[in-house]
């Protein structure tokens, strides 16, 4: 039983990261209709800047963090407004190719910055290192990092409920032409958006670099686990994104231990399972038919 | 003697002598119009071992500058000129760069790539057109098997002798490990690695409790780490894996708390990513490696191992790792067997090959060099090493001749340790 315990707490405390890297990808996805192959590309890349910030110049983790969320939400409206914009409108395959440029080039250009290798960020935690409940031990900077990841969908809950931007947002989640027809500008609606994919993201990627290292070329496997988060959980919704992470890591944690070597079959035959089930995901707000 | 039978014996002097001097004359010729000697390699420049990629690159980079860009090709000076191409890490594109390589840049000497499967790819494209490679990079017994011998040579020792000495070493602490788990990577040449740690630890009465299979791309350890925990006593964990899976390994086991007598952390602890990553966490930790500074190998270039690491880190401002002394090592052997002219051009294949394959303990700063006659490199294990000092140092273990400090066994847990 315990043992089913801890596989549950050590797979919600990892899909909270999970979660806090996907809540950009659902935004953008439920937002802009786009599947944004560039997406991991602000995970790692915030993972980098803070290591750069902190490791090479001295800044303190939690300011280094902030500016390299920060500058990942320019990056991301930098994307809009000189890429993905210019071909919004064409066949949807073109954003997924454009986007998927984007990624290839970000990556190489991180590799001149930074290498190839992988960079790993060593946090000093006052306090504990480890809590314990019975005879489980938990990481207290897991813990922090689960706290901080639910601050930060609180954050964008009440972005998106209880600000005129927010609303203007979700207005074009649910209808982009009844949006704009109301005097919603929807291109600023747009570029806010991936704004704040890349500001969230970024900021999961400070955090993933205090956790295990981190190299450009793990761009994908967040975009894919992104993706995944958002197909549980259903694109648009914060907390389907969040209760998506946490389910995706238990999902995950539990199929590498079981079955490491076939846990990526593991993790997609349910999610396979899933579509079929609730196409839509469990908290998913878009429709599921093709528009 | 007859008038006859000595004018036979004169024509037959002269016959002999007349045909000798024509081969010289005719063989000169095509030593001496060598300007150049050509070598070629492809690397996996790009992708996840762009690290140890760039090691090679630098290792190559430094022989032709410790040889002034000169060799001697049958007594005859003659340039030194790289090819080096991106492979990429991929199978074919290896096949396709090396076919270049043949038939286009028309390189003289094959230096091999990294990655069993790239090596066989390379291999399998030498051997079409009955040419040589020398390669570092793939401990696989594929390789034996496969293209060993008859067209590669291979400077590194079999991955299933990796973990013998250090078993054997770890069988001999007081108290005596009883129990081990594994970490294996789902490649085939880690899989020989794990199998002969299996058989080594048996050997010692050392129960496996745990052989953890993990794929290639194994981005977290945890479940790993928590099976290991929930596995019971385990006396040692073994790491089959490179630096970041033993990087990841270390980092859970002190997240988790899991404190075995001994972690052996890979053959690659000694890559400085894994200090500058864990710092004081890689204390105690056991390594395994194919070459040291330390090491008391020489070759007509540097005194000592010491001398040829030094030289390194002054040129490209980082501290070798094996891979460097064995890449080194290629072109040297390229360079020892070319030099010699009396049986033809040199740069014959089959001239190569048969020099390569009788050379008897040739002196290299990667240690004596003798082939098998599957063409690969004759070593006496694998030595052994651990981290120790709260900055971590290196301390040779293993084998008796190469040590230079005593074990601190067993592991002090890591949340005692101030």
């Amino acid at each position: 039983m315990s043992e089913i315990i801890e596989i549950i707490i050590f797979g919600t405390l990892r899909g909270a990261i999970f979660a806090l890297a996907a809540f950009g990808f659902s935004l953008v996805l439920g937002v802009l209709g786009i599947v944004n192959f560039a997406h991991g590309v602000f995970v790692v890349l915030g993972a980098l800047i803070t290591w750069s910030l902190t490791a090479q110049i001295g800044i303190n983790i939690v300011v280094a963090s902030l500016i390299a969320a920060g500058s990942m939400g320019v990056l991301g409206v930098f994307i809009q407004k000189v890429f993905i914009d210019r071909v919004f409108k064409l066949h949807p395959l073109m954003i997924l190719v454009q986007t998927f440029g984007v990624a290839v080039v970000a990556t190489q250009l991180a590799e001149l910055a930074w290498g190839g290798g992988e960079r790993s960020l060593k946090v000093e935690f006052p306090g504990p290192a480890l809590l314990t409940i019975g005879d489980i031990y938990i990481p207290t900077w897991d813990i922090v990092i689960f706290v901080i990841s639910l601050i930060a969908a609180g954050v964008l809950v009440m972005i998106m409920q209880m600000t005129p931007l927010g609303r203007a947002v979700r207005a074009c989640r649910d209808n982009i032409d009844s949006a704009s027809l109301v005097g919603v500008d929807v291109g600023r609606v747009f570029l806010i958006t991936m704004g704040i994919c890349g500001i969230w993201s970024g900021l999961a990627g400070a955090l993933v670099i205090t956790l295990k290292p981190t190299g450009p070329y793990m761009h994908f496997f967040w975009t894919l686990d992104a993706f995944l988060v958002v197909v549980i959980g259903g694109m648009g919704s914060i907390s389907g994104a969040l209760i998506g992470g946490f389910l995706y890591g238990i999902i995950n944690f539990a199929a590498y231990y079981y079955l490491p070597n076939q846990a990526p079959a593991i993790i997609f035959a349910t999610l396979i399972a899933l579509l079929m089930i609730r196409p839509q995901g469990l908290f998913g707000l878009g429709t599921t038919v093709r528009k | 003697m007859s008038k006859k039978t000595m004018a036979i014996k004169r024509r037959t002097f002269l016959g002999s002598a007349m045909g000798a001097a024509s081969m010289v004359a005719l063989g000169a010729p095509a030593i001496a119009q060598r300007k150049t000697v050509h070598f070629g390699a492809s690397l996996p420049l790009t992708g996840p071992y762009e690290k140890v990629s760039k090691v090679y690159k630098d290792a190559y980079d430094l022989w032709t500058q410790t040889v002034g860009g000169k060799v001697s090709v049958g007594g005859q000076d003659a340039d030194v000129k790289w090819t080096i191409y991106d492979d990429e890490n991929k199978a074919a594109r290896t096949a396709e760069l090396t076919e270049r390589l043949i038939s286009s840049d028309k390189v003289d000497c094959i230096v091999g790539t990294y990655g069993t499967d790239t090596v066989l790819a390379q291999g399998a494209i030498a051997r079409k057109y009955e040419r040589i490679t020398m390669q570092a990079g793939a401990a696989s017994a594929r390789v034996d098997e496969q293209i060993g011998g008859h067209t590669t040579f291979t400077l590194i020792g079999p991955s299933r002798n990796y973990p013998t000495l250090a078993i054997d070493h770890l069988a001999k602490q007081n108290p005596k490990p009883k129990t081990m788990a594994i970490i294996t990577m789902d490649d085939p040449v880690y899989q020989e690695f794990a199998a002969g740690a299996i058989a080594d630890a048996e050997r010692h009465g050392i129960k496996i409790v745990l052989n953890e299979v993990l794929p290639m791309n194994t981005q977290d350890l945890r479940p790993t780490v928590l099976k290991i925990k929930r596995a019971g006593d385990v006396d040692i964990i073994y790491n089959t894996g490179w630096d970041l899976i033993c990087i990841k390994l270390i980092q859970e086991c002190v997240a988790l708390d899991v404190n075995p007598k001994a972690i052996v952390g890979g053959h690659l602890t000694t890559n400085p990513v894994v200090k500058e990553t864990l710092k004081g966490q890689l204390q105690y930790i056991y390594g395994i490696t194919n070459w040291l500074p330390q090491m008391a190998y020489k070759d007509k270039y540097y005194a000592n191992c010491q001398a040829f690491a030094d030289k390194f880190q002054a040129t490209y401002n980082y501290a070798p790792t094996y891979h460097a002394a064995m890449a080194y090592a290629i072109p040297y052997i390229y360079q020892h067997v070319i030099a010699d002219g009396s049986e033809g051009d040199p740069l014959d294949s089959k001239i190569m090959r048969k020099r390569i394959a009788a050379l008897n303990n040739l002196e290299s700063v990667w240690g004596p060099i003798k082939f098998n006659d599957k063409g690969r490199i004759l070593t006496p294990g694998v030595p052994v090493l651990q981290w120790q000092g709260t900055d971590p140092k290196v301390v040779v273990l293993a084998p008796d001749a190469l040590a230079n400090g005593k074990d601190l066994y067993p592991m002090p847990a890591f949340n005692k340790r101030g």
